[in-house]
């Protein structure tokens, strides 16, 4: 018995082994690069950083909780509050700056109510001075002015803490952490090798 | 072990800021831990004491797609480049208005355009350069840029002194580079004098009629 005939593979077939991860992937690098744009331009997506707060910062109310981190003693700390277009809200940005002398609260003072003291001032000033603030996200730097880290959290969950209807517990549960950019800031490979070991 | 050197790991790493809000020489680490459990609780990496590595990758993964869909915590973080860029521009600014150039006013402006705070040192640039008609251009935008910033919240009068003030200041600022600049045209120096007292005049207006003109 003889071997059947084998099948001739024609340039047809190599051409299609190459032409389906080609296609694959072209259509993977449009949908990273096209469809955000597309949907955006659709308004499926949320508007970009840079659209939202194009406005310039509010002064006043910058000035004013600036003046909340400078009246308890602490330095290297400036705050920019920015209208948030189309918005009748503004959100507040507050820069924890190591290469402008910022070198934490007061140690001298008990830690956890300064930082409700801290929290509970923002409250009292967006109550009091109308700053219609919807969120405040802390941005906290290096010596070298690098982002170490940032966090977000809407100023309804600062309120509430600290008018002490959420617990601290509840308040630290529902911050964003910017997790990809501080994971980069020290390095994602060294920490997974440690994480890893 | 194991988890909890992880966990220790991922302290120092998401809770920094935490940390050194809570000062540096005496970290209070019971606060540290509470946020640091509460946070890796409600995002799925610790459950029941034990460490959930896939939580990493599922945040990780959430987190990037949030960033194509601009989901609003994401936009939020970004914000903060938004600020290294105000930063920049108005460094950019400050340099334009002591030298009054105007290449570097156009830097400062292509990085935030719709900032009025820069219109108004533009201006004042303009008219240490001796050109009116550019110096009238830029504050016709800051007067739209604010106007349009106010949308729907926000005090116009009072927003209208700051924006007075701002410009003030930076007309002060030229005024006095002015006089110390040998490259400052021949009647800038009147000009921008002449536009700071009518800028004083439209404050102390608004302050005894109670109104701003612009807000109507």
């Amino acid at each position: 018995m003889s071997d059947p005939p084998r099948k001739k593979r024609g340039w047809c077939f190599c051409a299609g082994c190459l032409l389906i991860p080609i296609i694959t992937a072209i259509c993977l690098i449009s949908a990273y690069f096209v469809v955000p744009p597309l949907a955006n331009w659709l308004g499926i997506f949320g508007p970009e950083a840079k659209e939202v707060y194009q406005y310039a910062p509010d002064q006043a109310a910058s000035q004013s909780l600036t003046d909340s981190f400078t009246e308890l003693g602490i330095t290297g700390v400036r705050v920019y509050v920015l209208p948030i277009k189309d918005q009748p809200t503004q959100g507040a940005f507050i820069i924890l700056d190591a290469s402008a002398g910022y070198q934490g609260l007061d140690p001298l003072k008990e830690e956890d109510d300064m930082l409700l003291l801290v929290l509970g001032d923002i409250a009292r000033r967006d109550r009091e001075e109308n700053l219609r603030l919807a969120h405040v996200t802390v941005d906290y730097r290096d010596e070298f002015g690098e982002t170490v880290t940032s966090f977000t959290v809407d100023q309804k969950v600062v309120e509430d803490y600290a008018a002490g209807i959420i617990t601290q517990k509840e308040f630290f549960a529902q911050l964003e952490i910017d997790l990809i950019g501080t994971l980069q800031y020290y390095g994602i490979d060294s920490i997974l090798e440690e994480i890893l070991q | 072990m194991k988890i909890i050197n992880q966990r220790k790991i991922l302290i120092l790493i998401l809770l920094l800021p935490l940390l050194l809000l809570s000062g540096c020489e005496d970290v209070d680490e019971a606060l540290v831990e509470i946020a640091f459990e509460a946070w890796a609780e409600e995002n799925n990496l610790v459950e029941n004491g034990n460490w959930q590595p896939e939580g990493m990758v599922i945040n990780a993964v959430e987190d990037t797609l949030g960033e194509i869909t601009n989901r609003e915590p994401n936009v939020q973080l970004n914000g903060v480049d938004i600020i290294r860029d105000i930063e920049k521009a108005d460094k950019l600014a400050d340099q334009a208005l002591k030298n009054f150039d105007t290449a570097a006013m156009a830097s400062a402006l292509s990085i935030r355009p719709h900032d009025w705070t820069l219109q108004e040192k533009d201006a004042a640039v303009w008219l240490a350069n001796g050109n009116g008609a550019a110096a009238q251009s830029a504050f016709d935008k800051s007067d739209q840029l604010l106007l349009d910033s106010i949308g729907s919240g926000g005090s116009c009068k009072t927003m209208r002194i700051n924006q007075l003030r701002t410009r003030a200041d930076s007309l002060q600022k030229a005024g006095m580079h002015c006089v110390d600049n040998v490259g400052c045209p021949d009647k800038g120096a009147t000009v921008i004098r002449e536009q700071h007292e009518n800028t004083m005049t439209m404050i102390e207006d608004i302050y005894v009629t109670g109104h701003a003109p612009i807000c109507d």
